[in-house]
């Protein structure tokens, strides 16, 4: 290794900007993929994935990010959230006994778009029936709703989707009516609003309401149909990429090299069967064999892993390090091992391999984003890991979701600018890599 | 057979127009970019050869022997640093002429090559013929004229010509030697430069290659500059020795002189440390190194290692001509 | 009685065979053919032929890289078998008794590993005790004047000239005490001022530690300061054996005639005048003719012998082997 260091002296380096460019993009994806899995551990990131029991209630449908912004005059509606317990309660005692509970959550909206979506969540002890009322700004009160029915436990009022108020707001729907601006109904009011949640319950009950407004914007990265933050998917996919990419093509070439250099140099039959199952491998078909295998059998990321793995361990490279060590193994220091008594196994490992093993580098580096795209391409198949979210993930769901058509470019764009920039990175190491060490080592 | 040509047009007409030597080189010299600095492969050079005279160019490796027949040929790789000097050919100075018109007139034309190892370069998957035939089909000569000019050259390097339909690996060694000289001989040059023509050949064919080179020398009154470390074998053909050590020219001058007694230090050494067969000597060798030519050091380049160095050599001696023979070394400043 | 044979060869015969289709036979390549000599411990002596003549085959025979097919070999006392067979104890002792110094320097050292490194790999397979090998390290790097050896320790061979790497090859060679060196065109790689230099150090490692030494090359004028007897080999035989002198001046064998006439002294008269070569090629090594395989190419050939019967030893004057029938 030492001697690796030698020759990557900083003159060489600088000669070769590429080397530069890609060094820094693959670093900037591995301090992306450390703060991923720094910022949002793992469980939290399944747990933000998966979703659950009012996991995603926060976050808006199909948000986009909030850079969006900068691109408009106006200020585009972002998220807000009255959480349970920051509304302002008054009780009243009734005269059966009963109180009469009025739960008010207020929240400011200073945008110049409308949100695309408005629930009210409650939280009771006891079933009982609700009023809701809405304040505007200019004083105006609306009616939502009267005698709704909330049950023990959660409730979710789907205000937005409320028909009959639809109607009652001359045919704006909920989400856009409740906030226009009486003078130009196309625009939505700016101030303070108020959500009025009123119910008769019993005096050992409670009662809690929690409104969200959501936004047009959301995130870093926006959200995809789920409702899910799109930054969780978009951070962990550099690590999950990373990690798949970097294992298999350690995996696969590193284990190609060694047995090209154990098969070439012990020759004979060994080598004729390394060779003959190198032939045959290369004709499997690799994608279909993973697709068959993660329909009927499993379709975790490890399995796929090992699968890729030993797929690709008998490949071409086979070939290709085989020719190189057939003429290696005609050198004159080898024969001068032999001569001191060396035996095949430190003939193989410590003169064959190491002699060959710079041009491992740059193959290696050159692999990586292949089977980076490959885990993708699973992914947007529709067989990537269940649990984890990858950039595929997101392709995979964008295009289930008629993205394109919906005219949500930046649910496709973004992570597949993320895969293109990772192989492009990649990429310029690998090119200059072999540039670097492939002249000295055509004298092979 | 004796493959007697008529003496060419080409050389007839320039013998009846120019009388002084055919090649003459001025101050030549070829500097190279390397990592860590300039290399001063070929410094000063100057010499004459005149019409039909073999000049062997000897030296150790690292001397510049290569890179002065790669200047002289214009065969520069991309790192040049410096390329200058004066190369007369039958009195045109050919360094001035423009690279298309070097290419057509001068390369392969006028002066040809064989490198090292030429006879392993050749294409395996053409006829041997057709590639002896090639520098004449890219200049746009007839398919049937070149061939039949091969057929000749052929003749006068001694392969039957039933081997002109053959492939390069159905030759031996000897026999791809030859076809490759073939090769710089088909045009008709006035000079061709040999490097290491026989080095990687037997003793016995190295002998047959050789001779057919005498044969050659002698029907074709050709110039042949022949580079190569092995000192013995130059003596076959040289009528004249250009030694050259640290990229300079140490000594030129007869072969009868200098394989005998040559004058300068350097060339006394060599000549003393090669083995002969025939007469009881013991060689010797000359301890240390050549100098590095990225950084040559003050003075005469040979004086760290020199049995006879004194105080002038602090200061290079310039390459002082007395009569046919040239050194340059201070023992010689007035003769 | 104290033995002073080290190697012992009688009719050694070393056949490759040729595979056709990765397992029919085609034949087979008679690279050694019957070739016998004694070597004296602390001898050197010189094997010159030119290539196909088989002698890089009868250096890796007596190494122990090739195996022999036929015939008997005797080193230090210990019969080893000219049998096919697996790598069996005695191809590893005989490789350890015998140094190889290799033709090109730069090839036989592996460029990955420093010149400790390489110097400590003989031991390392040997099973040397560490202590020990530290010891060696030093005591090869100045047997060979690669001095002060701790500036040369560290250096990779690229960092070494040409000379200095040929050094390393022969520290490399001797670092186990080998009994025998095996030196394969030792100096034809390098430069002619280094030749010399290089060959009288083999030649005082010999003197100093009694070492016999094996060169085998097709100059023999550079070695001829080096050993004491010749062999001249064609065609996977032993045509003529003698002491080094008397092969020069006096040569028997048409072949070594025929050599020697071809090899030039560095004299300006040679361009003068043509040298006489035989015509034709050395036979082929699977299909060699015939009776003496030389006699095709021969001027002094006797019609209805030299063509069909190959020609037995005969000893003319006294130390002095041919194989010719001019002999008889």
């Amino acid at each position: 290794m030492g001697k690796l260091w030698a020759w990557l002296k900083i003159k060489e380096l600088r000669r070769y900007p590429s080397l530069a460019a890609g060094v820094i993009l693959v670093f900037l994806f591995v301090v992306l993929s450390l703060y991923a899995v720094v910022s949002i551990p793992y469980s939290e990131a399944v747990r933000l994935w998966r979703g659950g029991p009012g996991v995603w209630d926060d976050y808006p449908r199909n948000a986009e990010p909030v850079w969006f912004d900068l691109f408009t005059r106006d200020q585009l509606s972002r998220t807000i959230v009255v959480p349970f317990g920051a509304g302002l309660k008054t009780e009243e005692p009734l005269a059966n006994g009963m109180k009469r509970v009025e739960t008010l959550l207020p929240f400011s909206f200073e945008y110049d778009t409308f949100p695309v979506e408005l629930s009210m969540f409650t939280l009771t002890t006891e079933v009982t029936n609700a009023t809701v009322s809405w304040h505007t700004p200019d004083g105006r009160i609306i009616t939502l709703i009267e005698g709704r029915r909330l049950n023990r436990g959660r409730t979710t009022y789907y205000i937005s989707q409320d028909e009959l108020l639809k109607n009652q707001l001359e045919g704006m729907a909920p989400h856009r009516g409740l906030f226009a601006d009486p003078e130009d109904r196309g625009k939505p009011l700016r101030g303070e609003y108020q959500l009025v949640v009123e119910a008769e319950l019993g005096d050992a009950d409670e009662l809690d309401a929690k409104l969200v407004v959501y936004g047009q914007i959301h995130g870093l990265g926006g959200t995809d149909h789920n409702k899910r933050d799109l930054m969780v998917a978009l951070l962990w996919g550099a690590p999950v990429g990373l990690m798949f990419g970097i294992l298999a093509a350690i995996g696969a070439q590193v284990s190609t090299f060694v047995l090209a250099g154990v098969g070439t140099w012990l020759g004979g039959k060994i080598d004729r069967v390394f060779q003959w199952v190198t032939q045959v491998n290369l004709i499997l078909p690799v994608l279909p064999i993973l697709i068959m295998i993660g329909h009927f059998y499993s379709r975790s990321i490890w399995t796929m892993l090992g699968l890729v793995i030993a797929l690709n361990v008998f490949s071409a490279a086979m070939l290709t390090y085989r020719s190189m060590f057939l003429q290696l193994k005609e050198s004159a220091y080898i024969e001068a091992a032999q001569a001191y008594g060396a035996g095949d196994a430190r003939i193989i490992f410590r003169y064959l391999l190491p002699k060959l093993a710079p041009t491992l580098l740059p193959q290696f580096v050159l692999v990586v984003p292949s089977f980076v795209f490959l885990e993708a391409t699973l992914s947007v198949l529709g067989l990537g890991d269940p649990i984890l979210p990858t950039w595929g993930k997101i392709i995979n769901d964008a295009y289930t979701q008629g993205a394109l058509y919906k005219g949500l470019y930046y649910w496709i764009v973004q992570p597949a600018a993320l895969l293109m920039l990772m192989g492009v990175g990649f990429a310029l190491i690998g090119f200059s890599l072999d540039r670097i060490f492939n002249p000295r080592l055509r004298t092979v | 057979m004796s493959a007697r040509t008529e003496k060419s047009p080409k050389r007839a007409g320039a013998s009846a127009r120019f009388q002084g030597p055919l090649l003459r080189v001025e101050e030549l010299c070829l500097h190279f970019h390397a990592s860590y600095g300039v290399v001063r492969a070929v410094e000063g050079v100057d010499f004459e050869l005149a019409r039909g005279q073999t000049v062997a160019v000897l030296g150790e490796s690292g001397c510049g022997k290569t890179s002065l027949a790669r200047a002289i040929l214009r065969l520069l790789p991309r790192n040049i640093a410096r390329y200058s000097g004066k190369v007369f050919l039958e009195g045109t100075d050919i360094m001035k002429l423009s690279e298309e018109r070097f290419r057509h007139d001068i390369r392969w034309n006028k002066i040809s090559m064989v490198s090292q190892s030429a006879m392993n370069s050749l294409n395996p998957v053409l006829k041997v013929g057709y590639q002896v035939a090639e520098p004449l089909l890219l200049n746009h000569m007839g398919k049937d004229q070149a061939f039949e000019r091969a057929r000749q050259v052929f003749g006068i390097v001694g392969v039957p010509p039933a081997f002109l339909d053959r492939y390069a690996f159905e030759l031996s060694g000897g026999m791809r030697q030859r076809a490759i000289i073939a090769m710089a001989l088909i045009a008709d040059p006035v000079m061709v430069i040999l490097d290491e023509p026989t080095s990687a050949l037997d003793v016995l064919t190295q002998a047959n290659i050789m001779n057919a080179l005498k044969r050659i020398k002698q029907e074709l009154n050709l110039n042949f500059m022949l580079i190569t470390h092995d000192i013995a074998t130059s003596s076959e053909l040289a009528d004249e020795v250009l030694c050259m050590y640290a990229g300079q020219l140490v000594e030129h001058s007869k072969a009868e002189r200098f394989y005998r007694e040559p004058l300068h230090p350097y060339a006394q050494k060599l000549m003393a440390s090669v083995p002969t067969l025939r007469v009881d000597k013991k060689p010797e060798f000359i301890t240390g190194q050549p100098p590095s030519l990225f950084n040559p050091p003050e003075g005469c380049r040979f004086a760290p290692r020199c049995h006879k160095r004194f105080d002038r050599c602090q200061e290079e001696p310039p390459l002082f001509v007395h009569g046919d023979e040239t050194v340059k070394c201070w023992l010689y400043e007035n003769r | 009685m104290e033995n002073n044979t080290l190697l012992s060869i009688k009719n050694l015969q070393t056949y490759f065979e040729l595979k056709r289709w990765g397992f029919l036979s085609a034949g087979f390549v008679k690279a050694v053919d019957g070739v016998s000599f004694e070597l004296a411990k602390g001898e050197s002596v010189t094997i010159v032929g030119e290539s196909g003549s088989g002698k890089t085959t009868l250096l890796r025979t007596i190494m122990g890289l090739a195996k022999p097919t036929g015939g008997e070999m005797v080193f230090d006392g210990r019969r080893l078998n000219g049998e096919r067979g697996q790598m069996g104890r005695d191809t590893r002792w005989l490789r350890s008794q015998v140094g190889f110094v290799q033709q090109d320097p730069y090839g036989a050292l592996p460029s990955f590993m420093n010149v400790r490194r390489i110097l400590r790999e003989p031991l390392i397979v040997n099973k040397v005790k560490k202590e020990e090998q530290e010891h060696r390290v030093r005591e090869s790097m100045e047997e060979v004047r690669l001095i002060p050896a701790d500036d040369f320790l560290p250096k990779f061979p690229h960092m070494l000239s040409g000379g200095q790497q040929q050094r390393l090859v022969i520290a490399r060679a001797i670092i186990l005490h080998p009994m025998l060196i095996a030196a394969d065109e030792p100096v034809s790689m390098l430069d002619a001022s280094v030749r010399v230099e290089i060959l009288e150090l083999i030649g005082r490692i010999q003197r100093d530690h009694n070492l016999a030494v094996i060169y085998v090359t097709h100059d023999l004028s550079s070695v001829r300061y080096f050993s004491q007897r010749a062999f001249v080999m064609y065609a996977a035989k032993m045509v003529e054996k003698a002491d080094v002198r008397e092969i020069v001046n006096n040569p028997l064998h048409p072949y070594t005639q025929v050599l020697l006439n071809a090899i030039p002294d560095p004299d300006a008269q040679n361009a003068t005048r043509f040298r006489d070569v035989p015509p034709g090629e050395p036979p082929s090594l699977i299909n060699p003719p015939a009776g003496c395989r030389f006699h095709p190419r021969c001027q002094h050939i006797i019609e209805g012998l030299c063509d069909e019967e190959e020609p037995p030893e005969f000893e003319p004057e006294p130390h002095h082997f041919v194989e010719c029938w001019l002999y008889k």
